[in-house]
């Protein structure tokens, strides 16, 4: 008959809290006492009850993690080829104008106003240097600005009867910009200060895109880093707290803070805030 | 050329948060691994959800292990979840193989009963209050000392996850044979 020694013994066996030798005992025992074998059947079915409903929970979990999918690479190149084929369209339906609009001149000869708002067309790609400090809404008044010193001839042979009003215009983003970076900076700080440090992340380098010369973008969960990375050493760090993850990347004598929500390339910029540099150093025992 | 910090201690320390039951560790893992690991079932004619099904056992798998404090690492885990990665997927094509052959030698009535009695106990373990599910998942499923549960519930102390962990198996053990005595289970 069994005690309430076994009915412990049941459940210590059940949850694998038993040695090779105390399991080998209790099954024996278990063979001979009909009544404890009872009260295993349905032990047995609360604990597996209890795992079953465990490993749902944890795949309910691991499901609702953000993953991209495997065969996404296809579909990534589905929309580049037909983003070559829309760019190809747009070139050639741009050289047919532009030569249609030169061979109605000869003819018509049109106002030089128009020959003028044609060149004065910005190139569509803007180079960015390793020093600029990109923040996204910056972006387009930058961007018109090297537009008009890149081209002062163009800008100047417009005639000013064509032109635009100059306008000085507040930028009040520049200064809203720069405390956001601060902010950031310093909320990041805080991940880090009780976060875990790994380095997990896989890198891809790529020093031949004509736009992106400092950038970084994060594609299906992978860094990929624009510039020439491969002439220095360049470190990448990866915070883990709670739910927040922050990933550096320390570059020659520079730390970069990479926002891992980021699937525009996007330009790199140095960390200025100095705790948090300091913690970096730290992290990377210099 | 990258370097990189210590891939050692990252694993360790990855490995060391893992056995002490964070979810978040898991979650990371489950980021890091996901291509390498669907990509081996993809590869070797599943489809990418079977390939997702696969990976999740095999890491839930990695996980019970890990908490129950039974598992020594001497590999990297990549190496561990992948070799788990690979036996659970050639058990799954056996599987499909014995399928097509159509080898379906199993008892109906006896499927029935045990279906019932899981769908009896999984009712029972939902009438539990939350701390309650935990307790016992920890328990019987982490396979967790009673220390770590204390330590992850904010229990006062063991004594105290003890006693929680004898009153909610008590209560479920209650409605589990309420149940089974009315579907007349008990023999």
């Amino acid at each position: 008959m069994a005690v309430e020694k076994d009915f412990e013994l049941l459940d210590d066996y059940l949850s694998n809290r038993l040695n090779g030798g105390e399991r080998a005992a209790f099954e024996k025992k278990l063979e001979a006492d009909s009544e404890l074998k009872q009260e295993f059947k349905v032990q047995q079915d609360l604990t597996e009850g209890i795992r079953k409903a465990r490993t749902a929970e944890l795949k309910s979990m691991l499901n609702n993690i953000p993953v991209a999918p495997i065969q996404g690479g296809q579909t990534s190149f589905l929309v580049k080829a037909g983003s070559w084929v829309v760019i190809t369209g747009i070139v050639a339906t741009g050289l047919y104008l532009y030569f249609s609009n030169d061979s109605n001149e000869t003819v018509k000869e049109p106002a030089p106003v128009e020959q003028s708002d044609i060149k004065a067309v910005p190139p569509a790609e803007v180079e960015s240097k390793e020093s600029e400090i990109g923040k996204p809404n910056e972006e387009p008044v930058k961007e018109a600005k090297k537009a008009a010193e890149k081209n002062p001839v163009e800008t100047s042979a417009t005639p000013s009867a064509t032109r635009k009003p100059e306008l000085k215009v507040y930028d009040p983003s520049k200064e809203e910009s720069e405390a956001a970076v601060k902010q950031y900076e310093q909320e990041q700080l805080e991940i880090i200060s009780k976060a875990f440090v790994t380095s997990s992340m896989e890198v891809e380098t790529e020093n031949t895109h004509k736009k992106y010369k400092f950038h970084y973008v994060f594609r299906d969960g992978k860094l990929v880093l624009y510039g020439a990375f491969e002439k220095h050493l360049y470190e990448i760090l990866e915070f883990i707290s709670d739910d927040k993850q922050t990933v550096v990347l320390f570059y020659k004598v520079n730390y970069y803070l990479l926002d891992i929500n980021k699937s525009t390339p996007t330009v790199l910029t140095p960390i200025k805030d100095r705790k948090l540099l300091k913690k970096l150093s730290e992290y990377r025992g210099n | 050329m990258v370097y990189k910090s210590d891939s050692i201690m990252e694993e360790k320390e990855i490995f060391e948060r893992i056995c002490k039951g964070d979810e978040k560790s898991l979650e990371f893992l489950y980021k890091k691994y996901y291509r390498m690991m669907t990509k081996m079932v993809i590869t070797n004619s599943g489809t990418e959800e079977e390939a997702r099904d696969v990976y999740q056992d095999a890491l839930i798998v990695f996980w019970q292990k890990a908490t129950s404090g039974k598992l020594v690492m001497t590999a990297k885990i990549s190496t561990y979840i992948y070799s788990i990665c690979q036996n659970l997927w050639r058990k799954e094509l056996d599987r499909k193989k014995r399928l097509s052959n159509e080898e379906k030698d199993i008892s109906v009535s006896q499927d029935t009963e045990s279906e019932e009695r899981n769908k009896i106990v999984a009712q029972c373990i939902e009438q539990l209050g939350e701390t309650c599910k935990k307790v016992l998942m920890f328990y019987y499923f982490e396979e967790m000392s009673m220390q770590d549960i204390a330590d992850k519930l904010g229990f006062a102390n063991t004594d105290t996850a003890k006693t929680k962990k004898y009153k909610c198996k008590k209560k479920l053990d209650e409605l589990i044979k309420a149940q089974y005595s009315e579907h007349d289970f008990l023999d």
